[in-house]
């Protein structure tokens, strides 16, 4: 480690230290101002969140306070200021596999077949008839009805056909 | 084709009338025939007399009368044997299926020997058979005058049984008989002769 960056950590050091001892507000408070934040702090630690990001959860001295926290991500794996149009998209555009895929409107066919399908649980048992059929009255029965628009043929017919032919001289 | 077979019913499955049990009875042939050995005589059980002689005996003198050109007799013969028929028919024909007109007769024609009786329908024209019967004249002449007046007094109208072939007979008008006959001894198959009758065919 060279001279500079022992000479950064202990800056560093002395003004946690510093804030350490000033009046913490309660937890849920809003949080410190923005602006009051050390300007020594190196510009590549945090990336300047973009409005719709929510603020960290912990501050730097909540970090240093807690060895078990840990740091808000890196900005290399946080989305560049320059790229929030890109993730923005991705956000919205989710790709082909992804996206829902239009359900395919039923048919008169294929409805009847999905809907007992979908809701295997909601068939009910059918329920057993009131009466018996053919308690009050006898069963109907079905009586084959046939009628013939066209006269039976006799005999007399056929003979007068055969008569109605004259050759014509 | 309707073909219609004396003792079965219809072969096409066309709808008929039954419109009596008569009708639809069978003919009887039970003690048609009375033989009374004693007078010598045979009669029907109307009471007719009949006499059983053999074709041969028959056939010349048939020959002769249509040679002479008078088949009258031969006509009342069929009356006489249409009238049997309408007894065991119990009417007249015309109301009647024609199975019922069929079957009653057949049989009375099979009784007396003159062979095997079958209707045909050719188109709008009626058409009898009359098959194993005894050849009496070479061109089917007493045949015809038999079968005119046994359906003529079957149905009560004049009717005319015209030879179109050797054991076919054409139905028709007594005023279209002679150009029937003409057309069949011409050369005429019976399908042409009814194309003509039909106004199809000149």
């Amino acid at each position: 480690m060279s001279a500079a960056q022992v000479q950064k950590l202990e800056a560093l050091l002395q003004r946690v230290t510093t804030r350490r001892n000033e009046p913490r507000p309660a937890r849920g408070a809003a949080p410190a101002p923005r602006s009051a934040a050390p300007e020594t702090k190196p510009s590549a630690t945090f990336a300047p969140r973009p409005a719709s990001q929510p603020p960290p959860a912990r501050s730097i001295a909540d970090a240093l306070e807690s060895p078990t926290a840990q740091y808000p991500k890196p900005a290399a794996t946080k989305p560049a200021a320059s790229k929030p149009a890109a993730s923005k998209p991705a956000a919205s555009k989710p790709s082909a596999a992804a996206r829902p895929q239009a359900r395919p409107q039923p048919t008169a066919k294929t409805a009847p077949k999905a809907a007992p399908a979908a809701k295997p649980a909601a068939a009910k048992p059918a329920e057993p008839r009131r009466v018996a059929r053919g308690s009050f009255a006898p069963p109907r029965q079905a009586v084959a009805k046939v009628t013939s628009p066209h006269r039976e043929l006799t005999f007399g017919d056929l003979l007068a056909d055969a008569l109605s032919l004259r050759p014509e001289d | 084709m309707l073909r219609l077979g004396p003792f079965w019913g219809a072969e096409s499955g066309a709808r008929v009338a039954e419109s009596s049990q008569s009708q639809q009875a069978a003919f009887d042939p039970g003690g048609f025939y009375e033989f009374d050995l004693g007078a010598g005589a045979v009669r029907t059980r109307d009471g007719e007399r009949v006499v059983l002689v053999a074709p041969e005996v028959l056939r010349p003198l048939v020959a002769a009368a249509a040679e002479r050109g008078d088949l009258t007799p031969l006509r009342n013969f069929g009356n006489g044997l249409a009238r049997h028929a309408k007894s065991s028919l119990g009417g007249g024909a015309g109301g009647a299926s024609p199975e019922a007109v069929l079957r009653h007769a057949s049989a009375v024609v099979a009784l007396f020997g003159l062979g095997v009786l079958d209707l045909e329908r050719w188109g709008k024209a009626l058409v009898f058979r009359l098959t194993e019967s005894p050849e009496l004249d070479e061109k089917h002449l007493a045949v015809a005058a038999f079968l005119g007046g046994f359906v003529s007094e079957l149905t009560g109208q004049d009717i005319a049984c015209v030879p179109v072939g050797d054991d076919r007979f054409l139905v028709t008008h007594p005023s279209s008989a002679d150009r029937v006959w003409a057309l069949s001894r011409g050369g005429s198959s019976l399908a042409d002769i009814v194309a003509v009758l039909e106004g199809s065919k000149r």
